[in-house]
């Protein structure tokens, strides 16, 4: 009887003590729901809000609010993108005391609905990413963002009307760019004309091209041949391929504005198309390009860049298509290089930026000249296989052609900057060098702008290059790290690139199956030995 | 301590003097290079990224797992040495943390023989080794949890056969509650709690993705620690049956 007993109680203390660790576990995981504690173990820190972000946020004097329009009933899958929406916005929260965020389901009640549509927020479809899957559904999922700065009459305003499904990519970039826009407000983003830089009717779209690229800036137009200078808050210059050389007044300009320590970006070409004949045209003759004087050489040397009259050449290109109206063209010459951007050199216009770069370059030369305060550094180029022509050259995109012989292969640089305190490139007009620091870009091609719309490497590094000479670097690494694309360079021959994969897919199976024949055949041996060794004894 | 090394040494022995341990190192080898890698090579365009790899590794752990755990007390209790084991001077939960152990050392060196495949990729790309790592890291977890449920599966069966399939049926479940398909077709609110409570393959996401979370940590931490402290108290159990 008594043994009975203890047996009861050693059973009823088991299951008690089982039950109580099982409780006690449910508990931790309970609490541990409401512990946000994180470890981004990623190389880019792609799920940590950067400095940068946390910056802007704790710049904000008045509250920043965020409204997040969500609907209840989310299709599969979009919960995670919910989730991960709430933790960056706690995260911002946790930077700043001024930053707050609240989530609205406008389906609750009529109110919220029209708060929703007052923002411009409406329901969009959306559909489960899943292969194979039919349920979608139309919901609420985007947010709105107010701020009122200091001294400002009323609030500013952000909306991003649908999320979407790839914010997972890009969001700490979508909220900090707007947050940035707001806080901060937009510098002037001067484009020089005077120069045929493109033909007048163009002009107004090359001008909203800008503007959509160059959100955080206010583009404006600046005719260099007028009396008047840039309006004075100016941050950055453009000059984007002038067909006329610029006259000295017009470089004194330059200089002066180069002189009160802001940035320039010249886009500029070392070739030209020149205009053809009648009778070339009518026979159909490619066009030729010729040396192209931009008059700004002069004044850039001065400052240790210049661009060479010549074409760069370069093995590797990729197919490009050409869209001229409704007709397209695919053009694969070597003129038209495709750059892809160590990861190992690291400038600062370049953090992280994996993606490639399509252009029709011409060589920028630098000088360096020790002893200067100021820094010549190349920032874009070619692969060790490149090769200069000059002009006059026929281009024919239909052609491939080959370097000659005797051509000197090596990497060139298509794309320089310029950072430090700058002499004056016109003696006796002002200072004799920049009151600060000045920056300047230089690149060998007005292609880059113009291929921008489609090639999105082209476009964050014009994005990039333009902050830099603003001297606002917040969104440069925020803005690459949503271009994640790690290449993997598979060698170009399909058998080995079989023998690489049967090699680590049997490699080591096969190893383990031999170190275990092996481990067999030595344990046997060791069990005959032991047989042979106990046999006559046993007999 | 050294009673735990003897008797931790015992059941590697037990692995590799058997062919358990190289059937299913080889089989998850295959399953895991032959599918991963031939989705890593042949994307378009070719990506130095393991999350093709890393997308089923967790479905087959659901089979290889049990399979490494089922022999541990299943096997003991059918050849009688259940009896010898326990007059030991080792613990019962001695016991139990060391027969995990050991099935784990199998585990880890199974997913470590996986290393050829990022290794080879980083030789030919620029690949992210903190997301690579946190993958690894998170498989190792949720491989942890696969084999302290079957470990509590060989501790109530005599039949090795029988503890494996229980346990796999209950790694299934774990693993079907956080799928993404599943929760397509039962209620919203349920299938917040079914991945969350459930989804062991849900937990997994932010480890692939690079994120260490102290949630996922300790979900799959007290499920482990659970699934343990269940299979001890079966053991003890024969003490006051």
């Amino acid at each position: 009887m008594a043994n009975q007993t203890t047996r009861f109680q050693l059973g009823l203390n088991s299951i008690l003590f089982t039950g109580l660790l099982v409780a006690a576990l449910l508990l931790a995981n309970v609490f541990g729901a409401y512990v946000r504690c994180q470890v981004d173990v990623t190389e880019d820190k792609l799920y940590t809000l950067s400095d940068a972000s946390k910056k802007i946020v704790k710049e904000a004097k008045s509250p920043l609010k965020v409204r997040v329009f969500i609907s209840r009933k989310l299709v599969a899958g979009l919960d995670e993108v919910r989730q991960y929406l709430v933790d960056t916005l706690d995260r911002y929260k946790d930077a700043s005391s001024n930053f707050t965020w609240e989530l609205i389901h406008p389906e609750d009640s009529d109110a919220k609905e029209r708060l929703a549509k007052e923002y411009g927020i409406r329901k969009a479809t959306y559909q489960t990413k899943q292969t194979g899957s039919k349920e979608s559904r139309e919901l609420y999922f985007g947010l709105a963002i107010s701020y009122k700065r200091p001294g400002a009459d009323k609030e500013e305003m952000e909306v991003i009307p649908n999320l979407g499904w790839n914010i997972q990519k890009n969001l700490e970039y979508l909220l900090t760019e707007r947050f940035h826009r707001l806080v901060r407000g937009r510098k002037k983003v001067a484009l020089v004309t005077g120069h045929n830089e493109v033909p007048p009717k163009a002009l107004s779209q090359l001008v909203k091209m800008l503007g959509q690229f160059f959100k955080a800036y206010e583009i404006v137009q600046y005719n260099i041949r007028g009396t008047k200078p840039p309006p004075a808050d100016t941050e950055v210059m453009m000059v984007l391929s002038p067909k006329t050389p610029w006259t000295a007044a017009e470089r004194k300009k330059l200089n002066s504005f180069v002189m009160q320590g802001k940035g320039v970006l010249f886009l500029l070409e070392g070739m030209a198309l020149q205009k053809q004949r009648q009778q070339f045209q009518m026979q159909r003759m490619p066009p030729i390009m010729m040396p192209h004087n931009t008059g700004l050489n002069d004044l850039l040397w001065k400052w240790g860049v210049k661009v060479a009259g010549n074409f760069v050449m370069d093995v590797g290109q990729k197919p490009l298509l050409i869209r001229r109206g409704r007709q397209a063209q695919v053009i694969f010459h070597p003129a038209l290089l495709n750059i892809r951007y160590s990861r190992r050199l690291k400038a600062p216009v370049t953090p992280f930026l994996a993606s490639s770069l399509d252009l029709k370059a011409a060589y920028v030369s630098s000088k360096i000249q020790p002893g200067k305060k100021f820094r010549v550094s190349p920032i874009l180029l070619t692969s060790p296989q490149a090769w200069t022509v000059k002009g006059p050259y026929m281009f024919n995109p239909q052609r491939r052609d080959r370097p000659p012989e005797g051509a000197k292969r090596a990497r060139y640089v298509v794309a320089a900057m310029v950072e430090g305190t700058l002499p004056s490139a016109v003696p006796g007009s002002g200072p004799t060098e920049s009151k600060s620091m000045s920056r300047l870009v230089v690149v060998g091609d007005f292609d880059l702008l113009k291929l921008a719309a489609a090639v999105p490497g082209n476009r964050i590094f014009l994005q990039n290059l333009v902050d830099w000479l603003a001297s606002d670097e917040t969104l440069v690494k925020l803005r690459n790290k949503q271009m994640q694309e790690r290449e993997l360079n598979l060698p170009s021959s399909k058998p080995k690139r079989y023998m690489i994969q049967l090699a680590n897919i049997l490699g080591m199976p096969i190893l383990l199956v031999l170190f275990g024949i092996i481990w067999w055949r030595i344990r046997l041996s060791r069990r005959r030995t032991a047989a042979q060794e106990l046999g006559p004894r046993r007999s | 301590m050294y009673k735990t090394w003897t008797l931790y040494k015992r059941e590697m022995g037990e692995y590799f003097n058997s062919p358990i341990a190289y059937i299913a190192i080889v089989v998850f080898l295959l399953l895991a290079g032959g599918w991963g890698l031939t989705k890593i090579f042949n994307a378009e365009p070719p990506r130095a990224d393991m999350r093709p790899l890393f997308e089923l590794m967790p479905m087959f752990m659901v089979v290889i797992a049990p399979a490494l755990a089922m022999r541990l007390l299943a096997e003991e209790k059918s050849s009688g040495t259940m009896e010898l084991l326990i007059t030991m001077p080792v613990g019962d939960w001695q016991v139990v943390l060391t027969k995990f152990m050991a099935a784990f050392s199998v585990l880890l060196l199974m997913v470590l023989f996986t290393l050829p495949f990022p290794i080879t990729v980083a030789k030919m790309g620029d690949l992210d080794w903190g997301v690579t790592l946190g993958s690894y890291a998170g498989l190792l977890l949720m491989g942890a949890c696969y084999i302290s449920i079957g470990l509590l599966a060989s501790s109530w069966f005599r039949s090795q056969v029988v503890a494996f399939i229980v346990a796999a049926a209950i790694c299934f479940v774990f693993w079907v509650f956080g799928w993404d398909e599943f929760t397509k077709i039962i209620p919203q609110r349920a299938a917040a709690v079914s991945q969350q409570v459930f989804g062991l393959d849900y937990h997994f996401k932010n480890f692939a993705k690079g994120i260490i979370d102290l949630r996922d940590i300790i979900y799959y931490s007290s499920i482990a620690a659970c699934c343990l402290i269940l299979s001890g108290q079966s053991v003890q159990s024969r003490k006051w049956r």
